[in-house]
């Protein structure tokens, strides 16, 4: 397969997936972090999955289409948007994180691969994002 | 103050609330700016199980919901812009997300915070997509009726206008027809007169001859145009010699216009061939030849000219007559327009016939005009393919 | 002139006051305000500023969509006087939005824009299924596509369509233009989707299409 092609497979794969990843990283997250569980509890908790769902969403265009700014740009929005709703830019970027986490475990070798350059740039665009 | 407003002395505690905001379906909280409630329409209370009125709100709130409250307490109580604050309340054990409409008022010289239940219901967001595709859908077929409407409209003033001219054009029919025919029945009445040589009888059977044909082409006319109108106008090509053509229509009008002492030239500059219904383009050549001897006055002259451009061949009638105004060049070609006008020669539809029936041909026809410097009538026919080869 | 409009215009849609915001409408076009002057620098913006003031939090999600359907109106009644008054020019164009697009104002103003050039405007709307679209341009040939995607996660789609036309039409495809968010900070975006041409905003988008077909 072509690298376009992985890509591609990689993207659907996401979108087709997308509620058992969702899942995935929000458990992975509140795994790491038993005090969200605390702190948020069930609701937090389901709330942080319609979330995952979202950035999944717009995970897969930026993969299939092999442009990794799409998927900054949307971070940034995304930074800016939860800001003013009292979520700091470093849960968003710990949520990237884990999502790569997820899908290196979840998704053959070189499909997590292709997704890696577009989860990478969305990571570091939080920080231009908090710094605007 | 209004008749009937009557200030009240507000306690600190519990009786602050306006009475309608009782009865809001949501919670509706009044706090006081060090954080602790004021008063509340006791929605908030049956929610989570507890009293909140005299307690900080903060206890309500779960950690990093508590994070954000100390943020808006702390933010300028000047401000009368409102804000949305979202948190998680602590209700029996579990959380819950709970959307509050803040704003800062001042109540009898206290500043206060109001907090006013904004949204339950989380799962609106679907809802909203729905409403989208729905409304979507309804511009769609707003956009759809509008155009349908415009369309009807100009339909209808195209149907209008066209009953106009058929009650105009049957006006004008019923009076070029009533004429020719009057003058055949005068004419038969007189060739009953037993008296009558044979001379004069020669003449009035010459002169019924003559308008009856007048009347056959009047006649035939109306059958073309209807014919143009409805798109079946019959063409049948074959291969015509251009100079023969133009030679042609040109002896058939000379006497004519040698009578009306005209000048008529023919100029064909090619020898090449186009594909046509002769008998058609003679028509065509006809009308146009017949107009310019009827309307250029004694002395004046008239070319009849062929020439080849490109794939077709540019066929020409120009005369020295007083020439078109230039509000009706856009109108010439347009079905009965003469019969609009006061001064017209015919039932008006010679030139629209003609357009039909080179369009038919694959052609176009234009003029060329100016007031007092005479026409001139172009109209193209494709050649004969084969002959482009060469 | 235009911004005391815009002003206006955005303060009765920040109020939820659609009967003041149609009234600005009005008396805007009462005072010589072009169509395409109204869209582009009174709506266009304002609609931006309310999308700003949500991602702030300062307004909520139904606000929002309060906005946008009451510019959504002030379009239709629009629409509804200038429908049909252009000489028809013969080119035509058909316009759809990839997925369930929310977003599509931009789209119909560069439908209503070139319409007012005489152009044939076709709007298909939201949600348009691939096979759908594709039968339309066989069937009516147009001269163009307008396609928009106002976020990241329908730009597959909009591939797809794309492809699919592409598939269906070979060398006689319609030019394909395309617009939305995502496509404004990329120029390299609208190539990789397939697309022709890319516009930033429906004014860019009606003088592309002008030129291209002039």
């Amino acid at each position: 397969m072509t690298e376009s092609a992985i890509a591609v497979a990689a993207s659907e794969s996401i979108l087709e997936r997308k509620e058992e990843l969702a899942r995935a990283v929000t458990d992975a997250l509140y795994a790491e972090h038993p005090a969200l569980l605390a702190q948020h509890g069930e609701a937090g908790r389901l709330k942080c999955q319609q979330d995952m769902r979202y950035n999944l969403e717009h995970l897969a265009p930026a993969v299939a289409l092999e442009d990794p700014a799409l998927f900054a740009r949307y971070v940034q929005w995304l930074v800016r948007m939860l800001g003013a709703r009292g979520v700091a830019g470093d849960d968003v970027r710990r949520s990237i994180e884990t999502t790569e986490r997820v899908l290196s475990a979840r998704f053959p070798a070189d499909q997590a691969a292709a997704t890696r350059a577009s989860l990478r740039a969305g990571a570091a665009a939080v920080a231009d994002a908090s710094a605007r | 103050m209004p008749a009937g407003t009557v200030r009240v002395n507000k306690p600190r505690v519990g009786n602050g609330l306006h009475a309608c905001l009782r009865g809001f379906p949501a919670a509706v909280i009044e706090v006081a700016t060090g954080g602790v409630v004021a008063d509340s329409n006791g929605k908030l209370e049956s929610l989570l199980g507890r009293e909140i009125i005299g307690y900080p709100f903060a206890e309500l709130l779960d950690v990093t919901s508590q994070a954000k409250w100390t943020r808006l307490l702390s933010r300028d109580p000047g401000s009368t812009e409102s804000s949305l604050f979202e948190c998680v309340v602590q209700r029996r054990g579990t959380l819950e997300l709970r959307t509050f409409a803040a704003v800062w008022g001042n109540d009898s010289g206290e500043e206060r915070l109001w907090l006013l239940e904004y949204s339950r219901d989380l799962r609106l967001e679907p809802l909203y997509e729905e409403l989208g595709a729905a409304n979507s859908e309804l511009v769609q077929i707003q956009r759809e009726l509008a155009k349908e409407r415009s369309r009807l409209a100009q339909a209808l003033g195209v149907q209008q206008s066209a009953v106009r001219l058929r009650d105009q054009v049957l006006a004008i029919v019923a009076h070029d027809l009533r004429g020719p025919l009057d003058r055949i029945l005068a004419s038969a009445a007189l060739l009953r007169e037993e008296s009558l040589d044979s001379g004069s009888r020669e003449k009035l059977l010459e002169l019924i001859a003559r308008t009856a044909a007048g009347m056959n082409v009047m006649v035939r006319d109306l059958v073309d145009a209807a014919s143009i109108d409805a798109g079946r106008l019959a063409i049948d090509r074959r291969e015509v010699e251009v100079p023969a053509l133009v030679n042609a229509t040109a002896e058939m009008f000379r006497l004519q216009a040698e009578a009306k002492g005209l000048a008529l030239t023919c100029s064909t500059a090619t020898t090449v061939s186009v594909l046509a219904d002769q008998a058609r383009v003679l028509q065509v050549m006809g009308n146009l030849l017949a107009n310019a001897i009827r309307l250029t006055a004694g002395g004046g002259r008239i070319t009849l000219a062929a020439e080849a451009a490109g794939d077709n061949v540019v066929f020409s009638v120009a005369d020295t007559g007083p020439g078109i105004g230039a509000d009706d060049i856009p109108h010439l070609f347009e079905r009965f327009w003469q019969a609009q006008r006061r001064h017209r020669g015919g039932a008006g539809l010679g030139l629209a016939i003609a357009k039909g029936i080179v369009e038919a041909h694959g052609g176009r026809i234009w003029v060329e005009s100016e007031v007092g410097s005479g026409s001139t009538f172009y109209f193209t026919v494709p050649v004969t393919p084969m002959a482009t080869g060469g | 002139m235009s911004e005391s409009w815009r002003a206006a215009y955005l303060a009765a849609l920040r109020a939820g006051d659609r009967r003041g915001a149609l009234a600005v409408v009005d008396a805007a076009r009462a005072d010589g305000l072009s169509l395409a002057t109204l869209y582009l620098e009174v709506f266009q913006p304002s609609l931006r500023e309310i999308g700003l003031l949500w991602q702030d939090n300062k307004i909520s999600v139904a606000e929002e969509h309060l906005a946008t359907a009451v510019t959504q109106i002030a379009m239709a009644r629009l629409y509804d006087g200038f429908c049909g008054t252009a000489v028809p020019n013969g080119r035509t164009l058909l316009a759809a939005c990839a997925a369930t697009e929310r977003h599509e104002v931009g789209l119909r103003m560069v439908c209503d824009l070139l319409e007012l050039e005489g152009w044939d405007a076709r709007y298909l709307g939201a949600a348009v299924p691939e096979d759908a679209l594709v039968g339309m341009v066989l069937s009516r040939q147009p001269d163009a596509i307008a396609l928009s995607a106002s976020i990241s996660p329908h730009l597959p789609q909009l591939r797809a369509m794309i492809r699919a036309v592409r598939a269906a039409c070979g060398e006689r495809a319609p030019f394909i233009i395309v617009g939305g968010r995502p496509f404004l900070e990329d120029e390299a975006l609208a190539e990789r989707v397939g697309a022709d041409a890319m516009a930033r905003d429906a004014s860019e988008a009606a003088r592309c299409l002008r030129e291209r077909f002039a």
